[in-house]
This record gives C-alpha cells, sequence and structure tokens, in this order.
C-alpha cells in the first residue's frame, strides 16, 4: 500500500486516496471535436514516470497532482492541481 | 520418561514439570511446554510424518522450523481443522489433535506409495503432457488426481474464530528476533526510537536457542531472554513474538501476521486468533536469518535425513535426540559445531563425513574434542532405510566433477540419524520482496543481499553473516545506521563478545552421483517431489528460463515457495547450462514469506463488514414493517410491504394501484443530494447539465441532464434554486458518489476561477416522497406554515416550512406522475416525520410502498433510470433531444456531435406492450424480428425495464429499440435465450399513463 | 427551535449502555453517543482571505489551521479540509449560530449539517488500539495529540477524529454507516473490554 502525501493533509494511506488519472491531459477551450477526442480517449502508455491526478477521497476531498514511477511505485513529488512537477521526461519511456 | 524416550534428562528450553497430552493420528503422546509438534513426537521416537506430496515416499521432519518442507499436518478437527501447518512451528499445546497427510488410508499402509513404483511413468511435466489432451477431459483427470495428491482438507463449515487487524507505524521495524535482530533493536530502541521487533517463534532468539553458544559470559538463551525482558520493558518498543513477518510491500509498509491464540486449544472469549499487522515503518532491519541447504544423493528423502542445524536444535533446545548413531554428511564448517552438540547430548556420532579436503584446523579441533572421527573428501552417495528411517549410509570419495555419473562406494555407516548441511541460504525473501537485488556469494555459496531498493539494511545470517559474533556486529550496526536514519542520535555501544564457533567455508556440492546399484530418487525439491533427474529433463526438453523450470516441474512452488530446494536446484541448471549460478538468476520472491489462513486475510471483513451496509433513518421502520430489502449500492431499499397473506407480489401491484388512487409515501433518501454554492453556482450547473439554470427562479425545481465528456448520458435528477446563489441538485442513489467526484473534478481541476463550493448533503436530509390524489391533503394537515395549494405551490415549486413539526424542504416534482411532493427533513427526525405523516394520512388510506412500486409507476410513466442510463445512450436516444441548449457550453457538447452518436438507425426509448396483453416480458431480452431465423439473429433493441403494470392492465416494459421513435405499432419479438421464452410485443409511447401530466399537475 | 425528543439517534437499534468483550479487570475502552450536537460545514474559496475573518468574528475566535482544532466556550472548530471547516457546538452556543455565519460571511457556504453523521467519544487505555484496528493514520499518542483532527478510513468506513486527549477521540461517521460501523467497533473492543455509556 503506498503512502501519499496531500499537498494538504500530509503523507497519507493509498486507501484515503482515488486514482483519478491522466494529469497531463487539458480540456480543449475550443469545441474542437478532435481534440476532444484526445481529451477523452488518447494517452500515453507510460512504463516510468508519470503525471497522475489523484483524489484525497477520505480525506479534503481535494485533487492533486502525483508524479509516480508506475513500475517501481515510487511518488517522486506531488503538489496542487496549478502547482508544478519535476520534469522527469528524461526518465520517461513511452511505448 | 519411557513414554518420551528420545527425551535427553537436563537442559535446554522445555519445562519437564508440564507434560502435555497430544494426539497424532489417533495414537496420545506426551511432550512438554516448550515443545513443537515436531520435537514432542520425535522424543516419542515417531519419525514418519507424512507422506510425499506425489510419489507418496515416507517423510520425516527435515528442519525445526520456516524451512520444513514435507511434515505438514492437519490441524485440530471440525470446524477449527486447518491443512497444510507445519508441525515444526506448532506449539504443543494440551489436547491437540494432528492429522498426518497425503496418505490414505493411513500413514503406514498408503495405497498411494503405488505411484513410487510407478514413478518412472511420472517425470516432470507428466501431468501437462498426459491430462491436458483432450482439453474438455481435465476436469475430471483433475478430481482424482487431486485426491491421490491430498494435501490437507479445507474445513466444510464455519470458521468460529475472530481475526483482527491492527495498523501501526514505527521508526525502525526489526524483521527477525534473533541475535542480529535483537542487538540491532536494543541500539535502536536506546535511541528513543519507536521500534518494532518480530519473531516467528515464542521468544526472541532465533537460531541462539538452538546452539550452545555464548555471549559475552551468558549463555545465549539466557541473554536472548534478558534481551526480550529489557526491549519489553520499554514504552517505545513493540515485541512480538509467534509473528511472521510476511510481506515487504511499497513505501515501507511491512505486513506481518501475529498468531495471538494458535498456541493454545481454542482462543479466549473475544480474543482473535491471529492478528494481521500493517506496518509503516520509517527504516527497516531485515534480520530473518538463514536456512540450512540439504544436500542432493540418493535416498535424501527418508525419514532421519535432516539438517544438521534440526538435529542440533533437537538436542539443544527441546533436549530430543533425532537418533541414537548419528552421521554427519556437510560440506562446510557449521556441521562441526553441531556434531559436538549431538555428542554432548549422548548421541553417537558415528564419523563426520566432509566432501571437503582441506579444511580449517579450528574444525578438525572441534571433532577431535568431542572424540568424533572425521572422514574428509568423502561424501554420502546414498542413504538406505524404510520408512522409519534410515538405516545406513554409502559412503564414497568425494566426485572429481559433476559429470562424475557413478560414485566409487569406499564404505557403509549403519545409523539411525543422517545429518546433512549443504551450506547455508540467507533469508532474502523480504529484501527481494522491496525489490532489493542479489548478487552470489562464491565464497558463502549463496545469494546475498546486493543493492536496496527501499529504506532497509540486512543484518545477520540474511545477509550472510552467519556467525554469532558477525551477527551481533551486523545487528549493532544496522540499528544505529536505522535509527539514525529515521532521525534519531545513536551512540556507540559496546559489543558484545561471543564463543568462537568455525567459519562457513562451503564447497560447492550440487547433485552427488549415484552409487553402484542404487538409482534411488535424488531430491532436489522435498516439497515437491522434483529430483534431480527433473531438472535435467526440463533443461533437454528446452526449458531454460528459471521460470518455465519452475513452472514445468514444479520446483520451488507450494507452500514453502523452495526455501530448502531454490539454491540446489538453481546449481543444477546452471550445471546443465554451462553457465555460472548467477547468471541463471532466481525466480521471483513473493508475498507471504509463508501461507496466511485466509481468515485472517479477511480479518474483520466478513458478513456485514466485508461490504458495509447504509440505512436510511427510516429503516428500522421498514423492518418492523415486515419489508424485505434490496441493495442499491451501499444502501438497502424496502422493496414493498407484505400485509400478512400477501407475498411480494401481492404487496407491490397493491401498492402501485393504491398510489395512483389515494396516496402512498416511499423512502427516497438514498438519491445523492449535492449543495452548490457560490457566484458562479448557476454558470457551474449550466456546463455541467444540458439544460439551462441560470434563468431559473428562485424556489423552483428543474429536471435536468448531464452527459458525459464523451456525449453519453451520465446521470439525471432535479435542480432547486435554494437562494440567488444557492442551489441544491439531486443525483440517481447509484451515481451519487461518482456524480460528487465528477463535480469536484470540474470545480477543482477544470474550471478553478469558478467560485463554487460543493457540499454532500445526502446523509444530512432524509426525503420522503408522498404521491398520490391524496397526497396535497394529507400534507396540509401537518404543515402550519406552508401553503401546499396548487396556486402558492405548482408543479416544479419549492418552498421551506416545518413538516410534522420539524424544519423541512418541500418539492413538489413527481416521479410516480401522480400529484406528488418530495420532502427532506433532517435524517435525525426522518423517521419522526415518516410516522407523522402515516398518522396523519391515515384517514385517506395513507400506505407505504416500496421500491418495486415506485418502479411500476415510474415504467408507466416511462421515466429513465439505470437500465436506461446504460452508458450508450445518448440524450436524443433517450427522448431529452430538445433539452440540449444550443445557447450554452455544456459537458459532453461536442463529442455528442460524433457522427455515430447522430445516426439515424440509433436505439430510442419506447414503451412496448404484449400484443396478447397478458404475457411477461422476459427481463433483459433482446428485440428481434424473428428470433429462430438465420443466425447471427440482427438485434433490433432490448429491454431496459419491464413490469407487470397494475395500472395498465398488462406487462409493459421500455426498450431501446433502433429507430423506436418511427416504428410506433410495430410488433416485434422480445426473446430472451436465457429464460428460454419468445413474446410477440408491439412498440408503443414509452408514457403509459397519463401522457398529458395532468395528474401530476393537479 | 426544534424540538429534541423528536430526534431519533441512527443508533437506537444497537445502543446498549454496559459492559461487553472481556469482562475482566476494568474497560480498555468506553463508547459513548454525542447527542443532539450541532454540526455547521462552512467553506470558502482558498483565494477568499475576508470570508475566514468574518466568520471568525461570528464564531468568536480564528479557525484552525491545517489538521488542527480551535475551540472556545463550547465552540470547536475542525479543520476538514483547506477552507473547509466544521464547528461543532451545542445547545445555547449554537442558537442562530449557523445563520450568524452566512449573513456576515456572505462569501462562504454554510450547511447545517448536524444530521449527518453519527458521533461517539471513544475513552480509555485502549481507545487508540481499537481505532488502530481499522485506521491507517499514525495514532500513536505522540503523533497525534489532543487538538489535532483528521479525517481519514477507519476500515471500510470515512471518518473524522478529533482527539480530544491522550486517552479520548471523537469519531464521527456518516450517519448511513452508523449501524455497521457500531457494530465494527464493538467487535474492535470486545478484546480489550469496553464499556457503551449513556448517551450525551
Ligand atoms: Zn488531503
Amino acid at each position: 500500500m503506498l503512502l501519499i502525501e496531500c499537498p494538504w493533509c500530509g503523507k497519507r494511506a493509498q486507501t484515503e486516496f482515488t486514482y483519478e488519472g491522466d494529469a497531463t491531459v487539458k480540456r480543449p477551450e475550443d469545441g474542437d471535436q478532435a481534440a476532444f477526442h484526445a481529451y477523452v480517449h488518447l494517452r500515453e502508455n507510460v512504463t516510468q514516470w508519470h503525471d497522475e491526478m489523484w483524489q484525497h477521497t477520505a480525506g479534503c476531498r481535494r485533487f492533486f497532482k502525483a508524479c509516480r514511477n508506475v513500475t517501481t511505485h515510487e511518488i517522486i513529488a506531488t503538489a496542487k492541481p496549478k502547482g508544478d512537477l519535476p520534469d522527469m521526461s528524461s526518465g520517461k519511456i513511452t511505448s | 520418561m519411557s513414554t518420551q524416550p528420545y527425551r535427553t534428562q537436563k537442559g535446554g528450553l522445555v519445562d519437564r514439570t508440564q507434560p502435555i497430552n497430544f494426539t497424532f493420528d489417533g495414537n496420545t503422546y506426551q511432550g512438554f511446554q516448550g515443545d513443537t509438534l515436531a520435537s514432542a513426537l520425535m522424543a516419542n521416537g515417531v519419525r514418519l510424518f507424512g507422506r510425499s506430496f506425489k510419489y507418496h515416499r515416507p517423510r520425516g521432519i527435515l528442519g525445526v522450523g520456516f524451512e520444513e518442507p514435507n511434515a505438514m499436518v492437519q490441524l485440530r478437527t471440525g470446524n477449527r481443522t486447518e491443512p497444510n501447518i507445519q508441525a515444526t512451528r506448532i506449539e504443543l499445546f494440551e489436547g491437540l489433535v494432528a492429522e498426518s497427510q497425503n496418505r490414505w488410508p493411513s500413514l503406514n499402509f498408503d495405497v498411494g506409495a503405488l505411484t513410487g513404483i510407478f514413478s518412472k511413468l511420472l517425470p516432470a511435466g507428466f501431468y501437462y503432457k498426459t491430462f491436458m489432451w483432450p482439453a474438455s477431459m481435465w476436469m475430471t483427470y483433475e478430481h482424482i488426481i487431486r485426491n491421490i495428491a491430498g494435501m490437507g482438507k479445507s474445513p466444510t463449515t464455519n470458521d468460529p474464530d475472530r481475526y483482527a487487524h491492527r495498523y501501526a507505524h514505527c521508526d525502525v521495524l526489526v524483521a527477525g528476533g534473533g541475535p542480529a535482530g535483537i542487538s540491532a533493536a536494543l541500539v535502536a530502541a536506546e535511541t528513543g526510537a519507536r521500534v518494532v521487533i518480530m519473531d516467528d517463534g515464542p521468544k526472541l532468539g532465533g537460531a541462539l536457542l538452538g546452539c550452545n553458544l555464548k555471549v559475552g559470559d551468558q549463555e545465549g538463551t539466557t541473554w536472548a531472554q534478558a534481551a526480550e525482558q529489557k526491549l519489553r520493558g520499554m514504552d517505545n518498543v513493540t515485541v512480538l513474538t509467534r509473528t511472521q513477518t510476511a510481506g515487504y510491500y511499497d513505501h515501507n509498509m511491512i505486513i506481518a501476521n501475529e498468531r495471538v491464540a494458535d498456541h493454545v486449544n481454542e482462543p479466549a472469549p473475544f480474543i482473535p486468533r491471529q492478528r494481521i499487522w500493517h506496518f509503516r515503518a520509517t527504516e527497516v532491519v531485515l534480520a530473518a536469518g538463514a536456512m540450512e541447504r540439504p544436500l542432493v544423493f540418493a535416498g535424501n528423502d527418508l525419514p532421519n535425513v535432516m539438517l544438521a542445524s534440526a538435529a542440533g536444535t533437537l538436542a539443544n533446545r527441546y533436549n530430543v535426540q533425532a537418533g541414537r548413531r548419528a552421521v554427519v554428511f556437510t560440506n562446510n564448517g557449521s556441521a562441526y559445531t553441531v556434531a559436538a552438540d549431538l555428542k554432548a547430548a549422548d548421541i553417537d556420532v558415528s564419523a563426520i563425513i566432509d566432501a571437503r579436503t582441506d579444511i580449517p584446523s579450528t574444525e578438525l579441533d572441534i571433532a577431535k574434542a568431542a572424540g568424533i572421527d572425521v572422514l574428509l573428501g568423502q561424501v554420502v552417495l546414498a542413504a538406505v532405510g524404510g520408512k522409519h528411517g534410515v538405516k545406513r549410509v554409502v559412503v564414497g570419495d568425494t566426485p572429481s566433477g559433476p559429470d562424475v555419473t557413478e560414485g566409487q562406494i569406499t564404505r557403509t555407516i549403519e545409523c539411525d540419524l543422517l545429518c546433512v548441511s549443504g551450506g547455508w541460504t540467507p533469508s532474502v525473501h523480504l529484501f527481494s520482496q522491496s525489490r532489493g537485488k542479489l548478487r552470489f556469494d562464491d565464497e558463502k555459496c549463496c545469494f546475498v543481499p546486493n543493492k536496496g531498493f527501499q529504506r532497509e539494511r540486512s543484518a545477520g545470517a540474511c545477509n550472510g553473516s552467519f556467525m554469532l559474533r558477525e551477527c551481533l556486529a551486523d545487528g549493532r550496526n544496522a540499528g544505529s545506521n536505522a535509527a539514525e536514519a529515521a532521525g534519531f542520535k545513536s551512540s556507540s555501544k559496546e559489543l558484545a563478545i561471543a564463543s568462537e564457533e568455525p567459519d562457513v567455508h562451503p564447497m560447492p556440492l550440487w547433485a552427488l552421483p549415484w552409487p553402484e546399484g542404487n538409482h534411488d530418487k535424488r531430491f532436489v525439491d522435498l516439497q515437491n517431489d522434483v529430483t534431480a533427474e527433473d531438472v535435467a529433463l526440463a533443461h533437454r526438453e528446452g526449458f531454460r528460463s528459471v521460470e518455465h523450470l519452475k513452472r514445468y516441474t514444479t520446483l520451488g512452488m507450494g507452500t514453502d515457495q523452495g526455501r530448502t530446494s531454490n539454491v540446489n536446484g538453481l546449481a543444477l541448471m546452471a550445471g546443465h547450462k554451462g553457465e555460472d549460478i548467477p547468471s541463471v538468476g532466481t525466480t521471483t520472491f513473493r508475498q507471504p514469506f509463508s501461507p496466511i489462513t485466509m481468515g485472517a486475510v479477511a480479518g474483520p471483513s466478513i458478513n456485514e463488514q466485508m461490504s458495509p451496509i447504509r440505512r436510511t433513518a427510516m429503516h428500522d421502520w421498514h423492518e418492523a414493517a415486515g419489508a424485505p430489502f434490496v441493495p442499491a449500492g451501499a444502501w438497502l431499499r424496502p422493496q414493498a410491504y407484505p400485509k400478512p397473506g400477501e407475498n411480494l407480489r401481492d404487496a407491490y401491484l397493491r401498492e402501485a394501484v393504491h398510489v395512483r388512487k389515494h396516496v402512498g409515501i416511499v423512502d427516497v433518501s438514498t438519491l445523492g443530494k449535492i449543495d452548490v454554492q457560490g457566484k458562479d453556482a448557476a454558470e457551474f450547473l449550466n456546463r455541467l447539465y444540458v439544460n439551462g439554470f441560470a434563468k431559473l427562479d428562485i424556489g423552483k425545481c428543474r429536471y435536468g441532464v448531464m452527459l458525459r465528456e464523451d456525449g453519453i448520458v451520465y446521470d439525471d435528477g432535479t435542480v432547486t434554486r435554494l437562494a440567488e446563489n444557492r442551489y441544491m441538485v439531486t443525483t440517481t442513489t447509484g451515481h451519487a458518489g461518482p456524480v460528487m467526484v465528477h463535480m469536484e473534478r470540474h470545480a477543482q481541476v477544470v474550471w478553478p476561477e469558478l467560485d463554487v463550493k460543493l457540499v454532500s448533503v445526502t446523509e444530512d436530509w432524509s426525503a420522503i416522497a408522498i404521491a398520490g390524489p391524496k397526497s396535497r391533503a394529507v400534507l396540509a394537515k401537518v404543515t402550519d406554515d406552508i401553503d401546499v395549494s396548487d396556486a402558492t405551490c405548482p408543479f416544479m415549486a419549492f418552498r421551506e416550512g416545518h413538516i410534522c413539526g420539524v424544519p423541512a424542504r418541500l418539492f413538489r416534482i413527481s416521479f410516480s406522475g401522480e400529484l406528488a411532493y418530495e420532502i427532506n427533513v433532517p435524517a435525525n427526525f426522518g423517521a419522526t416525520v415518516w410516522e407523522g405523516l402515516m398518522k396523519a394520512g391515515a384517514d385517506d388510506h395513507i400506505v407505504p410502498y416500496g421500491t418495486e412500486a415506485m418502479g411500476i409507476l415510474r415504467i408507466e410513466k416511462g421515466h429513465v433510470v439505470g437500465g436506461e442510463l446504460n452508458g450508450r445512450a445518448t440524450a436524443d436516444d433517450l427522448g431529452f433531444g430538445r433539452m440540449l441548449s444550443a445557447k450554452k457550453r455544456f459537458i459532453g457538447d461536442v463529442l455528442k456531435d460524433r457522427p455515430a452518436l447522430l445516426e439515424a438507425n440509433r436505439k430510442q426509448l419506447v414503451g412496448i406492450k404484449p400484443v396478447d396483453g397478458t404475457s411477461q416480458i422476459p427481463r433483459g431480452a433482446q428485440i428481434v424480428v424473428n428470433p429462430t431465423g438465420a443466425r447471427p439473429v440482427p438485434i433490433e433493441g432490448e429491454v431496459t425495464s419491464r413490469c407487470e403494470s397494475p395500472n395498465v392492465g398488462m406487462p409493459i416494459g421500455l426498450a431501446l429499440i433502433k429507430d423506436g421513435r418511427n416504428r410506433m405499432g410495430e410488433k416485434l419479438i422480445a426473446s430472451s435465450p436465457v429464460a428460454g421464452i419468445d413474446v410477440k410485443i408491439k412498440i408503443c409511447d414509452p408514457v403509459f399513463v397519463d401522457p398529458k401530466g395532468e395528474r401530476l399537475r393537479g | 427551535m426544534v424540538d429534541l425528543t423528536q430526534s431519533r439517534s441512527a443508533l437506537e437499534r444497537v445502543y446498549t449502555p454496559g459492559r461487553f468483550g472481556v469482562s475482566s479487570g476494568q474497560p480498555g475502552v468506553m463508547i459513548s453517543e454525542r447527542r443532539h450536537l450541532t454540526l455547521i460545514h462552512i467553506e470558502h474559496r482558498d483565494d477568499d482571505a475576508e470570508s475566514p475573518l468574518m466568520i471568525a468574528t461570528a464564531v468568536g475566535f480564528p479557525l484552525p489551521r491545517a489538521g488542527q482544532i480551535a475551540e472556545k466556550d463550547g465552540r470547536r472548530v475542525l479543520w476538514l479540509g483547506p477552507s473547509r471547516s466544521l464547528i461543532i457546538t451545542s445547545g445555547s452556543s449554537a442558537d442562530g449560530l449557523s445563520d450568524a455565519i452566512a449573513s456576515s460571511a456572505t462569501n462562504a457556504a454554510v450547511n447545517d449539517i448536524s444530521s449527518s453523521r453519527i458521533v461517539l467519544r471513544l475513552s480509555g487505555p485502549n481507545a487508540r488500539d481499537v481505532l488502530a484496528s481499522g485506521c491507517p493514520l499514525d495514532l500513536h499518542e505522540s503523533v497525534f495529540k489532543a487538538g489535532m483532527t483528521a479525517t481519514t478510513n477507519v476500515d471500510h468506513y470515512t471518518a473524522l477524529l478529533d482527539c480530544i486527549d491522550t486517552n479520548t477521540i471523537d469519531v464521527y461517521v456518516a450517519r448511513g454507516y452508523g449501524v455497521s460501523f457500531w457494530q465494527w467497533l464493538i467487535e474492535a473492543a470486545e478484546e480489550f473490554g469496553g464499556k457503551v455509556l449513556a448517551s450525551s
């Protein structure tokens, strides 16, 4: 079970959280169908570091971002939705 | 002590003043407090503990603890019986009953042993090759094979005991309570850190309890006891004995299994039998010890061929002579101390047979002092004996290399105990589970921890430091290092001096050749009956990866996961491949280290706690009224309220008629309720729902539909404007949680610029719908301050006031299509108001109605619920097309226009009726033109809801049918191959009752 | 003014004062339901600096910092999350408070959610052990101290914990789960010996 640092509540057990998908996608401003299709359906199949969205469901209810290694489960940092995560792109391998 | 002929008279850790009676395979025996089942049986001269898994060969004990692969028993009887428990880990208790396994009809006479005779027919992969074709027959074969293969029997009745869970946190967790673990814990505890130390045994000490070594000027056992006492006396230390460190997980989570009351016949009242601990440790010290390896030679599985350390522990700790006349066979130095200990326990040690030719003088000195002959450059080629044990060993010259196929016999030695030591295997399981990387230590002939991954360090034998003084030093360093890493200050401590003992110095020795005339099996894996020949066969057949070897031969599978067999197996495989051991690699170590009973894993999560129940404030009333309940998410909802003499169907049909004629109330508290506030609340709701809310008047409700971003309908409900910047939103029962998350995501992440605050208030409000022509009359009786007349409280109005004296919100909305209201009151008053309504409505014949009648009423009105909101239907499919606002943006507005979602032939919501006016429409039926036509039968649509409608007077249903709205009156077939029913139906309008809505506006 | 005698506890069917579980010695944990509390949920925007001040004026003292509680004159304020608090009060100190906050802090969202939770006071030497049977939070008395609060899991349940003192913790659980949670709690407490006290 992971230990996840909520930016507001601190380190808490994984059971308090819900994984809420890819944090790298951004909802398109305009009504372009292709852009919305990408927003809803297209995802990178990342094997290493990934920016994820989590919600502290059984806690403060806030959404936040976590940079997690999906192979090793290391979480290098978490951030508020508008905050920045470290750039791990050199360690990012997509397949 | 004639009852325990193999018990010695002095020393050790058993309490001779406390005899314990127990039963094994129907025979009663006596042992002592401090015994294990294995040691007590050995003291009684029992050598045969069970039969082997595949060949049903007689087996005794190989080890004395975790490492034991064979001596597994069925422990206890009746509903407490438990299979596959290692006799070496069962503490003896008064009245213990155990049975051997893998034998039929008895341990001494076993039919399955015939498979041993035909064992040439059962090579590795035999089952795969023989029984997998034809695949359809495997079920038959499997049944027979399982009966022969045995293993234990699962209990057939409920486990009467309870199992607990516990979460705990610490600065330093020490896994293992041997000398290294104790040292680490002592040092870490001194720093003030929160320390946890766990050991599988009933007391701390580990291997120290089974040998004759000193720490300082104290006996090792005395030192361990004093240390345990000291640790238990410290506030910052938790000592857990009888606790297996079972798994090392991510982010330094350690799972342990404490056997709280396994050492007694049955747990005291309310005491859990076992407890699963979930530890989160800042730093971890792994001090899991090591396991001695057996050697591979013909007949190496005979009873009383056992690990040297096991024989030593039996003598030193349990005061049991494992035999009268022993031979020790070793490739390393550690067995010399054991040989001396055996001698000291009055066992005649005929010889130490050492494969090495050149050994340190310290080892020779030990043998000399004990008066034991040492045969250097010699090996055991075969053990010979029967089901009650080894009788003699065949000795030969150490083979010059792995290619030697027949060993030269030099002598035979009579004995009833053969102690073997093939070197030591560090318990790197936890380290590996933690993603640590191993390396092969050529000098020590074993895998040792190399690069760790989490905040952990290994100490003592699990780190390849096998000697006591190394363990103590390693432990001290690890404890101090761990405490400092956790932020505590550690002062260096004097190191206790330990007895001198020989270093291991093993010689690689993986499988001995057969002697002339003896081709008995040479076992690598004693639990799974995998032999050296099986490994060779696997190699010949092309299984080159170690993981494939494992699956093909079953080497390293089963409950012991290859604890004593892995390294030997890998080494043999490496030999066949002509590679070194590290390049062959190891199989993956998985949690748990040793099996944990399912009851402990489940813990308290059984019965209602497996899936907690949500009850509305009126639940007890429903229950008292005799309503059966139906789950809706976690909620339980009353289905109907059968009167005496009524069945469920009678009841809900009556209720459905009654509501349209008179008045009824239904508990709708389970609907999701979300309070939405903020300057941008209207804008936020506009973006969420397909229809607009900015122009909704204060004090008004509106039906709303929301889409998913992909354009599919997500949920529906009502939105009520409570104030300028405040709305109350309802969701369906099933989507209450997800819709809240959906709204939170958009408020927090997508549009954080909007001023909107969301609170789920589902739990705060009890909700009661009152429906029927008399509902207004009843309501008027229970409120003084709300004018419920149609003029001031018209359809879709919202009012606040008091109902039955309780502050209430009143919504004039209708799910049933009748004149109806929804009342919300604080849940603490829900039951009061429900009862008040029942009382006030008595003259108007008010009845409660359940979900079944509610379902009928809404199908009669063509209202959609979960069956229609199926995750595939668009707003237009469900007839909400006109609600889609073109004046604003909303979630799903872009992708709802994808070409496939706009196709003309999409399935649309329609009503259906049986053409004969009487046939029940089958649940979940497909709508087809001709169910018996050419396959595949084209599907025209599906039934989404169906019921008997007492108000329409026939069965009715809702369906999604291709282009349905343009096919009114068309006759099709509702076909259910599952139920074997085909019913001719006619497409009709989905609103069966009061299509103009006059009743609800009445 | 609501007639409190009309109010029903979610635990009506299960709440029986008296000893339970291991019966020897002093009870390790005592449980009492705290009833008739007023629970006011307040939320404001993270960038709204004004509302907290208005709320503080209405309540009588500043809102607590993250993970903390603030208390004065029978009003206890629990931090629920950023910009979210829960006020616990009862009797006269509750009178009109919700309206007072709503009318002064007009940009805050105020909800009286008094019915939404059951509130159980756990006390005694094993109170923390009982909760630790299902709570992954570090509940050691040196870590989760008096004056601290957290929303977390207790077994399958989401629970709000309010640390009153070393041996006393108040637990808030959704009303609908009240009976299930009660059953869990009693079973977890039985091994320590327990006592259900009269509700307050
Ligand atoms: Zn949080």
